[in-house]
């Protein structure tokens, strides 16, 4: 599976997050594509080359974020030339190129997420405020996402910073959002690709990963259990 | 279980501490946190499976 994960922000060069969630995007190598929009298109303008390139790339993609700090409620303006110029009705609506791909936003908050609430300071939530977003993935015919919202990123500490690295290799690795037997799976696969180059910590870790293994293996054996049980009592 | 669990953490946590990269030490972190909800999950399926069964018997 591929992810192209689209970046809009004007001060992608000094933002901390920016930087940090590229980073963290490259653990998953070949599988991620970063376009930093305001980097490759600074005046937001494309030629017809360029939407065809961008077309393309959108193509190849089985899952596509839209990735940005709010401003004023909405994305940088970046994200919105780059929707009015590539996304056209011809690629958009008539050759449907975009069904059935997934479409996950990643939001950059300065407040308390708490204040995204009705009564709160900012009144509306994310997923209304965001809604723009999910009326495009419904008219592309793509699935839209549980968007993954970052707030104050400035303000986390080492704990939380580590949570949202595996929190958002999470989102951009999978088409949608994983089950717990699904989780064990993902973090089983993570594991394998730490030390390849020491021996001793990779032999300490094959031990773990056999026992996460083992315990991923008797919570399955117990579900089995208890719904052959369930049956045996509906019947 | 619990000697079993508090092997796996430790390991975990000992390798996290040793960690230099971010990353790698995010990823030996949250597989502390899938261990832990193993264990939580492991112990009410257990105590749901022993449930079902008494009530199968009679009792």
């Amino acid at each position: 599976m591929t992810t192209l994960i689209i970046s809009s922000n004007p001060n992608y060069q000094d933002s901390g997050l920016n930087q940090f969630l590229k980073t963290s995007s490259q653990w998953l190598g070949n599988s991620i594509e970063w376009l930093q929009l305001d980097e490759i298109y600074p005046e937001a303008k494309y030629t017809k080359k360029q939407i065809e390139q961008e077309q393309s790339r959108l193509q190849q993609a089985d899952k596509i974020i839209f990735q940005f700090p709010m401003y004023w409620y909405s994305a940088p303006a970046s994200l919105k030339s780059y929707l009015d110029q590539v996304m056209t009705n011809q690629f958009v609506n008539i050759k449907h190129s975009l069904q059935n791909k997934s479409l996950g936003i990643v939001v950059g908050i300065g407040k308390n997420l708490q204040s995204y609430q009705a009564g709160a300071s900012e009144n509306y939530t994310i997923s209304e405020l965001l809604r723009p977003y999910q009326a495009f993935a419904l008219a592309a015919q793509m699935k839209y996402l549980r968007p993954l919202t970052i707030n104050q990123f400035s303000y986390m500490n080492e704990a939380e910073k580590m949570k949202l690295i595996t929190s958002y290799l999470n989102f951009i690795d999978n088409i949608i959002a994983l089950t717990f037997d699904e989780k064990q799976a993902w973090i089983i696969k993570n594991l394998k690709k730490i030390y390849n180059d020491d021996e001793t910590k990779k032999d300490r870790l094959a031990m773990i990963i056999d026992q996460i293994d083992l315990r991923k293996a008797e919570l399955e054996e117990l579900k089995d259990n208890i719904n052959l049980i369930k049956s045996q009592e509906e019947n | 279980m619990e000697n079993y669990d508090d092997w796996l953490i430790n390991e975990l946590k000992s390798l996290e501490q040793e960690e230099t990269s971010f990353i790698q030490r995010a990823i030996l972190n949250e597989a502390i946190d899938i261990v832990k909800e193993q264990t939580k999950r492991i112990e009410q399926a257990k105590g749901e499976l022993d449930g079902r069964v008494w009530d199968k018997q009679g009792w």
